[in-house]
């Protein structure tokens, strides 16, 4: 009721939270084709997240197994657990990884040691790791609600369940450093010990200190998710999916998203995607008819391929895109191996590798 | 609430939403309105005071109204050329001073003194014109300081003239005549009014001046490179305003013969607020003689009741402020922005509950294929949106563009490309009759003939019946889309959609109404008549071959039926496929004696659901852009082959809608299958297997 009021406040002043508006992809987010003209480095089902080890060697989580794949692509199964693998990270001289609601450690040291984070019946929605310098380790929930793999549902319920976790494997401790986000989506510590995270429904980076949460940076175009630091300063952000005004006006629309989550198929459901227009029955919105066999770059995506790099201070420098009607979408990991950009495209299912020299 | 579907059908059946749409879109809406409102209020007041509606009230009433009424139409002068004028009081009450200064003490003629008095008043407009106009101040500063300065001076004379004024009494016939006479039952002043306004009404809407002041209140700049004055327009208006307020201040001093101090004090609010109520433009450029009546009659019945039912005056000058600013809010909200608020009022959404689609699972008849994945293509990139096709006797191959030509390619490699003739309009369904001329349905036109001997374009018909019904004269074709032809001569044809035009025709699908026709032009009596009323975007047309009834499609609602329309069932319509898995465009006959129908795009379960949200959809068209709205999906689309009684048979798919997306229409011809699509620059063809390679559709009557 109170926000129906709201809304009518807002549509009678104007914008704010009524608005539909979508940032538009502009200055460092100016769209080319970078992402989408990248050659395949690697290419699997299941594909999911990326990291470099201690030593360097590259490790993607793939279904339920880890590969380490070498400069040329060729793989190898470095372990294998019975569920698929959601988030990974290189953890001292190993790897820690994590499936839906547990932490599996890989490596010499903690070899086999788990932890499970998730309290039942919940199965837990762990979907980014990284090593804090003290020992601990960061974790990413995006929703106490909803699976990994129902992140649309979380969307369209205004999901706001999301946490980000401390976890110290020495005293087998965990901390719930910031709770109510709106979908944590990435886990990242800076050089100083700043812990960030991207908060994906609220299209925003932000710093946890003390349970407090603090936009870096905000109002993106898109659904922000994994963080990574680049070497040569600043880094490296992942947007998995493009915000869209009809989107943006369906998630006001309560009692239509409900009906649709009720009695639609979530793949077709009125919602952001990894990957799209391989299947007729998807919605399709005016500007995304073809005129005359060609289907218009600025038509209302669904789904789209974004990675942004930023500076120290979280402002966007430059950025790769594959664009509407493009293949490379859904673009959740990326990593720095052997002078190249490796980017991880889950909607197409593929590790791209763009020369860092050449995308400057 | 919105879910229960009982709810929705029944709102959203019975509540007007059409109408009401189409009614605000008409122009004289912007008349109707303050009319409304002055009925309204004479409503409420007539129950209020007593002898509101008595005879010597209305007297009293129409003599105040008549002054009041000059000031308000000068005032709207001004606000037509896009000014303000706030010193009406003050000039109104300078030339009140004056003429009864020239009449009781000077005891000049009673024309005289008219005469100086409105020369006066002109002289003052045109200071305020000069500056306005020439100097190009701003209207609203420059007229707030001759509002004061006059004022002042006022005070100073009138502190001096009053006694004077006070002390004689004039000795005029007409200047009593003027005061208190009356001609045939009404009050002098008001015959003045009534010739003024009506004069004002003539000049503003069939003269030169008038129509000059609406160009330049419409736009300056526009007027001023067409090589109009503009400056001295703007000044003459102003000269008007002054002439028209000592008028009125004239009638009014003859009226109550003697001046106070507060003569004309807050007449400009007053006079203001009646030209807003009357729906005349602060932005300038709209405005006519009826809305400053409507708006004077509105103010003077509030005041004046308001003083009847003893109300404080300082209360009077509240609700005069507070219905200025509602003026001034819908002037803003509704006039700046009627475009988008028609617009948007306009389309109605209505309730559509579609069945289940039938399953394109792999044992139905249509398990997705890629039969149309690497057809031949004829014409790629040199022809744009051909809906339909079509091939004559001799294999040559015809085709509509959006350029607004039949373009023929001709047997047997298609390679060669001439303009077989020229229409103008977007030729959609395209058939030949028994003569060989190729009868056209032309978007936004109507139905044409291209005469099959000189290629002569003709119009067969461009209107039909009108409903009685409807808000909108819907006599005129939008958009007829295909055609057939009954072996007797008589053509059928669908209009899609009647609130659309031929660009528009997307925005019906979110309407899923029932906005569509069939039509019947029968060439013997040269009559056209509506068949079929109110289906949901009728489309393809095909004869079934028994010269009793025909087969059509509704696109929107997914359906084919069949409609006799002679014969022992005549004028009966029965559903032969209800839930196609897309939306339907062409039907045409396949040489087996079955039937190829095009489906132009395929269902989505979301836009199935929002079909069952007539409020979701009506909010979605109001609050985001056109490109952003939800549409069917109609970048992939099949051709399936049914039979009379609607089961299909099989289908025929482009999987990944690269060569051939969105496919509108089909032709069998020689074993050949030819597909258009209205969104598409190729035309499409398939070799078919095992089919009459002598079959043609439409083959040419030897007799």
């Amino acid at each position: 009721m109170l926000d129906q009021l709201k809304r009518a406040r807002d549509r009678f002043f104007g914008a704010r939270e009524s608005g539909t508006s979508v940032p538009v992809l502009d200055g460092p987010l100016k769209p080319n084709h970078l992402l989408e003209n990248a050659e395949v480095f690697f290419e699997a089902t299941g594909l999911e997240d990326l990291c470099i080890t201690a030593d360097g060697c590259l490790m993607v989580a793939c279904g339920s197994s880890v590969l380490c794949v070498d400069a040329s692509g060729k793989s190898q199964t470095v372990a294998s657990l019975t569920e698929p693998i959601q988030a990974l990270a290189a953890y001292r001289d190993g790897l820690v990884v994590a499936t839906s609601g547990t932490l599996h450690f890989i490596g010499e040291r903690l070899s086999r040691k788990l932890f499970q984070i998730a309290k039942p019946p919940f199965v837990g929605c762990i979907n980014a790791l990284c090593a804090h310098p003290d020992g601990s380790i960061i974790i990413s929930e995006g929703s106490g609600r909803f699976g990994y793999s129902e992140w649309t549902k979380d969307l369209l319920s205004d999901g706001a369940s999301g946490r980000v976790l401390q976890y110290l494997p020495d005293t087998n401790q965990l901390r719930v450093l910031k709770q109510g986000l709106k979908y944590a989506y990435g886990a990242l510590v800076d050089a100083h010990g700043g812990i960030y995270t991207s908060e994906s429904w609220a299209h925003r980076i932000v710093q946890i200190t003390q349970g407090n949460a603090s936009s870096v940076f905000q109002d993106m175009p898109g659904y922000p998710s994994r963080l990574i630091k680049a070497d040569a300063g600043g880094y490296w952000l992942t947007v998995f999916a493009p915000r869209n005004q009809l989107v943006e006006f369906v998630l006001q629309e309560t009692g239509f998203k409900q009906a649709m989550m009720a009695n639609v198929d979530s793949k077709y459901w009125i919602a952001p995607a990894l990957s799209s227009g391989h299947d007729f029955i998807e919605p399709m919105q005016q500007g995304g008819v073809r005129q005359m066999g060609v289907l218009k770059p600025w038509a209302p995506a669904r789904s789209y391929g974004l990675v942004v790099r930023l500076d120290e201070g979280f402002q966007p420098q430059y950025s790769l895109h594959s664009r509407v009607g493009g293949n490379h979408h859904g673009v959740t990991a990326v990593a720095e191996f052997h002078g190249a950009l490796l980017v991880l495209s889950k909607g197409a299912s593929k590790v791209l590798r763009l020369a860092l020299s050449d995308i400057k | 609430m919105e879910s229960s579907g009982a709810f929705n059908r029944v709102r959203y059946k019975y509540w007007p939403d059409r109408a009401i749409g189409e009614l605000l879109s008409k122009n004289w809406m912007e008349t109707a309105v303050p009319l409304l409102v002055l009925v309204l209020v004479i409503a409420v007041f007539a129950s209020l005071v007593e002898n509101f509606l008595s005879f010597t009230s209305i007297s009293s009433f129409l003599r105040e109204g008549s002054e009041l009424g000059l000031i308000v139409l000068g005032l709207s002068i001004v606000l037509i050329v896009g000014g303000i004028d706030l010193s009406v009081g003050s000039i109104y009450a300078i030339c009140n001073l004056l003429v009864l200064y020239l009449v009781h003490v000077q005891e000049w003629s009673a024309v005289s003194s008219i005469f100086v008095t409105l020369l006066v008043g002109a002289a003052l407009g045109a200071v305020n014109g000069v500056l306005i106009g020439y100097l190009k101040l701003r209207a609203f500063l420059t007229t707030l300081v001759t509002l004061i300065v006059l004022r002042a001076i006022y005070n100073l004379i009138q502190f001096k003239w009053a006694v004077g004024i006070a002390s004689t009494l004039p000795d005029s016939s007409l200047w009593e005549y003027l005061g208190s006479g009356k001609f045939l039952g009404f009050p002098v002043a008001t015959w003045i009014f009534v010739v003024i306004a009506v004069c004002f009404h003539l000049f503003l809407t069939r003269m030169r001046g008038g129509w000059r002041l609406l160009a330049v209140g419409g736009s300056r700049r526009s007027a001023y490179n067409s090589g109009l004055p503009v400056s001295s327009i703007a000044m003459l208006a102003y000269v008007a305003s002054g002439v028209f307020t000592a008028l009125a201040a004239m009638l009014f001093a003859a009226r109550v013969d003697s001046s106070s101090a507060d003569t004309g004090l807050g007449l400009e609010i007053v006079v203001l607020a009646a030209a807003l109520l009357g729906g005349i433009r602060l932005g300038g450029g709209k405005g006519s003689a009826m809305k400053a009546v409507l708006g004077t009659l509105i103010i003077l019945i509030v005041t004046n009741s308001l003083r009847g039912l003893s109300v404080q005056a300082g209360f009077i000058r509240i609700a005069l402020g507070v219905i200025m600013i509602l003026a001034v809010t819908l002037d803003i909200r509704w006039f700046k922005n009627r475009g988008k608020a028609i617009r948007e009022l306009y389309v109605s959404p209505g309730y559509l509950p579609m069945p289940k689609a039938a399953s394109l699972s792999g044992a139905t008849p249509y398990a997705v294929n890629n039969k149309l994945g690497d057809i031949e293509l004829i014409g790629l990139g040199q022809v744009e949106s051909p809906e339909d096709v079509i091939l004559d006797v001799d294999d040559h191959l015809y085709c509509g563009t959006r350029h607004g030509d039949i373009m023929k390619f001709h047997a047997p490699d298609y390679k060669r490309m001439e303009v077989y003739a020229h229409i103008g309009g977007q030729p959609l369904g395209i058939a030949f009759n028994s003569n060989g001329d190729l009868y056209v349905c032309v978007g936004g036109m109507g139905l044409y003939k291209v005469r099959r001997a000189d290629q002569v374009v003709e119009k067969i018909t461009d209107e039909t019946n009108r409903s009685w019904n409807t808000v909108n004269d819907d006599s005129r074709l939008r958009l007829a889309d295909d055609l057939d032809i009954a072996p007797d001569g008589r053509i059928y044809f669908s209009e899609a959609t009647i609130r659309y035009e031929m660009s528009e025709w997307p925005i019906d699908s979110l309407e899923a109404r029932g906005n569509g026709r069939i039509i019947c032009y029968d060439p013997r009596t040269r009559k056209t008549q509506t068949v079929l009323k109110n289906l949901v975007f009728p489309n393809g047309i095909c004869m079934v071959g028994d010269g009793q009834s025909l087969l059509f499609a509704e696109s929107w609602a997914c359906r084919i039926s069949r409609y006799w329309f002679d014969g022992p069932n005549k004028g009966q319509v029965q559903i032969v496929i209800p839930d196609l898995p897309g939306y339907p465009d062409n039907i045409n006959r396949a040489s087996d004696g079955n039937f190829w129908i095009a489906i132009m795009g395929m269902r989505s379960p979301s836009f199935d659901l929002a079909m069952r949200w007539p409020g979701f959809r009506r909010r979605m068209v109001k609050r985001l852009g056109q490109d952003e709205w939800l549409s069917p999906n109609i970048n992939v689309g099949c051709v399936i082959k049914c039979d009379l009684s609607g089961s299909v048979l099989e289908s025929y798919w482009d999987k990944g809608g690269e060569n051939h997306p969105m496919i509108t229409s089909m032709r069998e011809h020689k074993g050949y299958l030819y597909l258009g699509g209205i969104s598409n620059n190729r035309i499409g063809r398939l070799r078919l297997e095992g089919t009459d390679p002598h079959f043609i559709q439409h083959p040419i009557n030897t007799r």
